[in-house]
């Protein structure tokens, strides 16, 4: 079996087209990293911000003839109070953020944050009835509240922006203007060049049925290069002292061990360049996880990372059994992964309301998968990274099946 | 038995395209398959190595049953240059043979040497041309010194050096007690390869002839051809008028010595003697006569 798969990672690797795709795969990998690394949000550009807001604070109180020091009590106008309060508590949580900032002091920096949630959440008691899915509601601001704690704890460097307005989640559902929603996904939509933050964008980006679609082109003709049924190399193979079985198998485990070792290369890549370009970030930058009844919690991103790649596989496997299917039946590569991409697309638009959260067209976005996100949508908890590997593997084992016996058919 | 190949059937849709073949080896030797296209050979060779299912029949190679994939330890098949993968350079194609069979690597060098593919062992089969493609199957196939060989066009694309290589690498694979069974267009190659031939006409074997293509043909030159005629008429002896020119007859239907006492005794002379085999392309000849694809 293994020198079967040595033979076959040889076939694979001995092709002009496959290093062309790998290319291009690295291509993509790069110009995302580069778009990533110019919309970082540098902490350079924090402490402009918090100097801008420091500044502008004092001139605040300069204009209201206030110093730092006075009593705040001799102030009789109440709303002039609030506003020189506001002005004080301003001017204190920059001046903390920017000493985190100086010393690299990400606990002081993400404890100013939490100080705010916090103080939030005692002024405005009443919001969890209040602001069930207008943004931003209660949900994304505890969530706002125990990201900062869980990167207070950890003394995690946080990827900038962490102010409230930066978290987004699917309860954020009304807006109270367009203006407002855009702003809301801008400020959400961020970036990082640091390894395992540009890492969680892109598998949040890439791993999905384009994705799929990508290594279904890579292995194309992973069956189809036998040329079966038609005097092929396939009878080279079957003259040879091995079990037939083993020559499938061998081409199953071969093409899942190299989509392996591609995402993980991937991952390996996408590391380096935010070590070599920035740093290589948290492994336990914390990702928001769904539970039920307005629960959540946090996963590591390394955790996260590690989970998507395992889930991607089998969302693999089971695109490859397809193909294999339709490369034993019409013979010619074109026409094996045209098919395998119209089931594969046809199933994701199509299919949502089958068999539950048994449908493995269903497990497509791993990243939604992981994160329960689509669980959440569907209102069906059952909709998670174990069903999803047993779904997609029980799938993935008929569909093989099948294919092996029409293939012995279609060879007689 | 080396091969035994009893009553061997083969279907396809409504057609029968092997009906009922049998074949007994049971010494090593060289044994040709000759047929017109569509005669069944690949067929038969496919159905032999299990590459085929049958409709009925056994087929045993070295006492084991076909479908028992560890005869290829002993078996080996060569085929149409199409099982070659373009991408991979020869020497990509024997080591695969080499590991799956657990054989040493030194073998690949000494097969390329013994048939003379050294120079492009490392090049990539896609710019092979059809007899350096040729000389690879036969390395593959010969890499395992099998103990039976079957070949299905060995010959084709190789040049006339090539041809007489691997003709001796079958003679060579003969003394050292391999079993080649091997078909072949090529009728002059199949008669310095063997006398064993067996021919497949519309999937069934004609096998009635074949020591009797061992014998010679003769032809005689008299100072008389009508004379001569006549004698041989009235003695009774099969001949026949050879270009107007020559009285001609076969070994195995007369004797020399016969022909000679009839025409002397009778006063004919005989001015020359002339003997040629009587080969596979004749006995083709006549077995496929007035076929459009002969």
């Amino acid at each position: 079996m293994i020198k079967f798969i040595f033979f076959e990672i040889k076939k694979a690797t001995k092709s002009a087209f496959f290093y062309m795709l790998l290319a291009l795969l690295v291509l993509v990998v790069s110009g995302y990293f580069i778009y990533n690394y110019i919309q970082t949000e540098r902490v350079e550009g924090e402490v402009e911000e918090a100097e801008f807001k420091v500044s502008a604070s004092e001139r605040s109180l300069e204009e209201m003839g206030f110093e730092i020091g006075d009593d705040l009590y001799e102030i009789t106008d109440h709303v002039e109070r609030l506003a020189i309060e506001s002005d004080i508590q301003m001017i204190e949580s920059n001046r903390t953020r920017l000493e985190g900032y100086e010393n690299h002091d990400w606990e002081k920096v993400t404890q100013v944050e939490v100080d705010m949630g916090e103080e939030h959440f005692e002024r405005f008691p009443t919001q969890a009835e209040e602001q069930v899915y207008t943004w931003m509601t209660h949900f994304s601001r505890e969530v706002h509240l125990e990201r900062n704690r869980w990167l207070r704890d950890r003394e995690i460097r946080p990827v900038f922006p962490i102010h409230s307005f930066s978290e987004l989640t699917v309860y954020d559902e009304v807006f109270n203007s367009e203006i407002e929603e855009e702003m809301a996904h801008n400020f959400n939509n961020i970036h990082s060049s640091s390894g395992f933050y540009f890492l969680y964008r892109l598998f949040e980006m890439f791993l999905t049925v384009f994705g799929a679609a990508f290594f279904l082109f890579l292995f194309g003709n992973v069956m189809t290069r036998e040329g079966l049924g038609q005097n092929g190399p396939i009878h080279f193979l079957y003259t040879q002292p091995v079990q037939r079985g083993t020559v499938f198998v061998s081409k199953v485990i071969t093409i899942a061990l190299m989509s392996l070792l591609t995402v993980v290369g991937v991952g390996l890549f996408s590391l380096l360049l935010g070590v070599v370009f920035d740093r290589l970030g948290a492994w336990d930058y914390p990702v928001l996880i769904y539970e039920p009844e307005f629960q959540f919690s946090f996963m590591p991103m390394g955790i996260f990372s590690l989970w998507s790649a395992m889930l991607f596989l089998m969302v693999l496997v089971f695109c490859y059994s397809w193909l294999f299917l339709f490369s034993v039946l019409a013979r010619r590569t074109s026409i094996a992964i045209g098919l395998t991409l119209a089931v594969v697309f046809l199933g994701v638009q199509f299919s949502e309301q089958l068999v539950g959260a048994y449908n493995p067209f269903l497990y497509f976005d791993v990243y939604e998968i992981i994160t329960f996100e689509t669980a959440l949508v569907q209102e069906n908890f059952n909709i998670n990274l174990v069903n999803g590997v047993v779904s997609l593997g029980v799938s993935s084992l008929l569909i093989l099946v099948v294919s092996y016996f029409v293939m012995k058919v279609k060879m007689k | 038995m080396i091969v035994k190949v009893d009553g061997l059937k083969k279907k396809y849709k409504k057609d029968w395209v092997l009906k009922g073949i049998d074949i007994e080896v049971e010494e090593p030797q060289i044994i040709a398959l000759v047929g017109p296209n569509g005669s069944g050979k690949t067929t038969l060779m496919n159905c032999m190595t299990n590459l085929l299912t049958y409709d009925q029949g056994e087929v045993e190679l070295l006492g084991q049953k076909n479908s028992d994939t560890k005869i290829f330890k002993d078996v080996s098949y060569l085929q149409d240059n199409r099982i070659l993968y373009g991408t991979l350079t020869a020497y990509d194609h024997l080591k695969f043979i080499c590991d799956v069979q657990g054989l040493p690597k030194s073998k690949i060098e000494e097969v390329a040497k013994r048939v003379g593919m050294e120079s492009y062992l490392k090049k990539r089969v896609q710019n092979f041309s059809l007899g350096m493609k040729q000389h690879l199957l036969l390395a593959m196939v010969i890499i395992n010194d099998p103990k039976v060989l079957l070949m299905d066009e060995p010959l084709t694309g190789l040049d006339p050096t090539s041809a007489i290589d691997m003709r001796n690498i079958l003679l060579e694979l003969r003394e050292e007690g391999t079993t080649v069974i091997v078909s072949s267009h090529n009728l002059d190659e199949i008669d310095r390869l063997t006398n064993k031939i067996y021919f497949l006409k519309d999937g069934a074997l004609l096998k009635e002839s074949l020591e009797q293509f061992a014998t010679k043909e003769y032809y005689l030159t008299v100072d008389d051809l009508e004379k001569a005629k006549g004698v041989l008429e009235e003695a009774a002896v099969p001949f026949l008028i050879y270009n107007q020119e020559q009285v001609t007859f076969e070994e195995t239907d007369v004797e020399l010595q016969t022909v000679i006492d009839h025409l002397n005794k009778q006063g004919v002379a005989i001015l020359d003697i002339e003997n040629e085999r009587v080969g596979a392309e004749k006995r083709y000849r006549e077995l496929f006569e007035g076929d459009a694809s002969v």
